[in-house]
């Protein structure tokens, strides 16, 4: 009897697939199908049109795509540069079991609280009459208090920053404790400086855990509500905000329209940065 | 065959029978539920928070029912969906929510109309009161019987922004040169846009009613709320009550279009703050009770007998302290009050609250409604603002 090489019952994999395709892609074959139909009094009417697709672009509702995707690019990149130096020293610059233990336990501490708690926060230290413009005015920095510090995108990307931390660092020292010290001492062993080991070796063992860490902190910031609303202050429009004030008035085609056009745009970065390391790995192999 | 694979086939199978198990389980148990609720003496209300009291005591001493509140928040999408797609009429007894819905719950067949005759304090209910277009349906029949309502206005610093019984107009909020970056507004187009449209029909502006905007005229508000935006008008738009307290609170903004309880509890808190007389009118709304079409016979005798407590005077005295909102019949409030031998700071609430709902009713306005003919065209302009 033929057995494929992993031990796994091939029925058990069409069952996966089919479990799959019900659970995940059938709210996106009808999120499709929504955004082509007409709404009528507050019912959905199999008349199929592209209305909420214009009404979408004709609101500006579009721009909320490009905000929201740059907000969570932006937060993104900042947390690379955070969490690999940090994510490196625990993998391989602590020797010390209790030091790697504790940092990681405390990483796990935001889990517990709510993620309105640990935002609301911000808004006492932000605001107008709060700590932060009191010590820059004290200092004689400014003159006036800060409006922007709160109630704008720099207060959500701020915001975003502690959240999203955790996620990127877990899979990044995952694959920075995989690799093999020997590797590194071979490397210093034949010369190379740090810097070069990290770019040339380090790195590129560690691209797995990068993309981990990606998908985890870039594709959930898309849909994050609490941020947003809690330190934009209703000034930083994102995705979510704006399918909830449509889903507010039952507006589900436009609300559906709006979903598929950042699908479409999240399939095609995903689809480029594919080819794009595809071609990057012929390229090394060749 | 391997001995594991017949294990994980066991275990599937057990799980998915498990499964069905459960299924079976949780779609019955709602059957039994209705089922156990049409024998008892239990009302089901499914309302906005708004309306809700701390306790029920004396609804059940004096109509002998049990009060089953299922509280809402104040969402016409989400109540829609609840009548609509759910059939909450099913398992409630009474609607109380934000009026205006009524227009096409009522066409619709989802609401029943109401029997005066099934009340017995109806007659009580001033007529200006009941015939509210947000208890009415177009046709001109009444859905809803009338539960709380107010006017609301904005709240400000008194120091820094003006005296406390000055009248002022909605331009101190929309169009203030003085207080560039110092207002926050409701993140809702529900108030916010009406409030502004309140503000340019002042100015002579074409608008027909501010609540039921043509997608043209609503147009022209957002342009005009655009434009006060770039000029760096608004600081923050809130999204809850304890935000809305929050902001006007710390200073952060100097004049909020908010709520009246928000001026009260910061009053409370010793802060010299107070809630604005408008020269132009006020955004008035009113939450309402309306009848499931779905309720009859016993249910709807019991629906009939807790509507009419809520038209009586222990619910309005209660709410005329609590809240400092109106209710239906606020003469009944006062003489619950006296009768019941309450504390004279509380019977001065009562009074105080009936003269200003009367003054603020002698007042043009508008009646703030949650399903306005062209709500997506609305809903989109107030998108345009809030992107621009």
């Amino acid at each position: 009897m033929f057995r494929p090489p992993t031990q796994v019952d091939p029925k058990g994999h069409g069952s996966f697939v089919l479990i799959w395709s019900f659970a995940a892609l059938l709210p996106v074959v009808g999120l499709v199908l929504w955004s082509v139909l007409s709404m009528q009094n507050f019912r959905l009417v199999w008349e199929p049109s592209l209305q909420a697709y214009y009404d979408v672009l004709a609101s500006g509702r579009w721009e909320v795509t490009v905000r929201t995707l740059r907000i969570a690019a932006i937060v993104t990149l900042i947390e690379i540069v955070l969490a690999v130096p940090f994510a490196l020293w625990i993998a391989k610059g602590t020797r010390s079991i209790a030091v790697r233990t504790t940092c990681l336990g405390l990483l796990t501490i935001p889990f517990f609280l709510s993620l309105a708690s640990r935002t609301i926060v911000w808004r006492g230290i932000l605001g107008l009459n709060g700590p932060l413009n009191a010590v820059l005015m004290h200092l004689g920095i400014v003159d006036q208090p800060l409006d922007w510090l709160l109630f704008s995108e720099f207060s959500v990307v701020l915001g975003l920053i502690g959240p999203y931390f955790p996620p990127m660092v877990f899979p990044l020292f995952l694959a920075f404790a995989l690799i093999d010290d020997e590797v590194l001492e071979a490397s210093k062993d034949l010369g190379a400086p740090p810097s070069f080991t990290f770019l040339h070796v380090i790195l590129p063992l560690a691209m797995p855990g990068l993309g981990a860490g990606i998908v985890f902190t870039f594709v959930p910031m898309i849909g994050d509500p609490v941020v947003p609303a809690l330190l934009g202050g209703g000034n930083v429009i994102v995705l979510s905000a704006s399918v909830q004030s449509l889903l507010r008035i039952l507006n589900y085609t436009v609300a559906a329209a709006l979903s598929v056009l950042m699908l479409a745009i999240l399939v095609a970065i995903i689809g480029a940065a594919g080819a794009l390391s595809a071609r990057m790995a012929r390229g090394r192999l060749a | 065959m391997t001995t594991s694979k017949i294990s994980s086939r066991l275990s599937r199978r057990s799980v998915l029978k498990g499964g069905v198990a459960l299924g079976a389980a949780a779609l019955a148990a709602p059957y039994y539920a209705r089922n156990a609720f049409a024998a008892s003496g239990k009302v089901r209300v499914l309302g906005v928070t708004t309306c809700a009291l701390p306790n029920w005591d004396g609804f059940a001493k004096d109509t002998g029912l049990e009060m089953d509140f299922v509280a809402i928040n104040s969402d016409p999408g989400l109540y829609v969906q609840e009548v609509v797609a759910n059939e909450a009429g099913d398992d409630y007894d009474i609607f109380i929510f934000d009026g205006g819905i009524e227009d096409r719950l009522g066409a619709s067949g989802h609401f029943q109309v109401l029997d005066p005759s099934a009340m017995e304090l109806w007659g009580d209910v001033s007529a200006d009161v009941k015939s509210s277009p947000l208890l009415q349906g177009v046709d001109g029949a009444q859905y809803g019987a009338p539960i709380v309502f107010n006017a609301d206005s904005f709240g400000y610093w008194v120091g820094d922004v003006a005296a406390a019984d000055e009248e002022l107009s909605w331009g101190m909020v929309f169009e203030n040169e003085k207080m560039l970056g110092k207002i926050s507004l409701e993140d809702t187009w529900l108030t916010t846009l009406p409030n502004a449209a309140l503000y340019l029909l002042g100015k002579g502006a074409k608008i027909g009613d501010p609540s039921n905007m043509t997608p043209e005229e609503a147009k022209m508000v957002a342009d005009f709320l655009i434009e006060r935006k770039k000029a760096g008008q608004f600081r923050a738009f809130w999204h809850s009550y304890e935000e809305s307290v929050d902001m006007l609170g710390n200073k952060e903004v100097l004049i909020e279009e908010c709520w009246e309880p928000v001026v009260k509890q910061l009053q409370r808190d010793g802060k010299d703050v107070v809630y604005a007389n408008c020269k132009e009118g006020y955004s008035k709304w009113m939450i309402g009770a309306y009848l499931p079409s779905q309720a009859e016979g016993e249910r709807l005798e019991k629906a009939y007998k807790a509507i009419d407590w809520f038209l009586g005077g222990d619910y309005g005295a209660q709410i005329a302290v609590n809240q400092g909102y109106a209710t239906a019949n606020p003469a009944a409030s006062l003489k619950f009050a006296t009768d019941a031998g309450w504390d004279a700071d509380k019977i001065g609430a009562i009074e105080a609250n009936m003269a200003k709902v009367e003054r603020k009713m002698a007042l043009p306005h508008y009646w703030q409604n949650s399903s306005p003919e062209h709500v997506e065209a609305i809903e989109a302009e107030w998108s345009r603002f809030k992107q621009a």
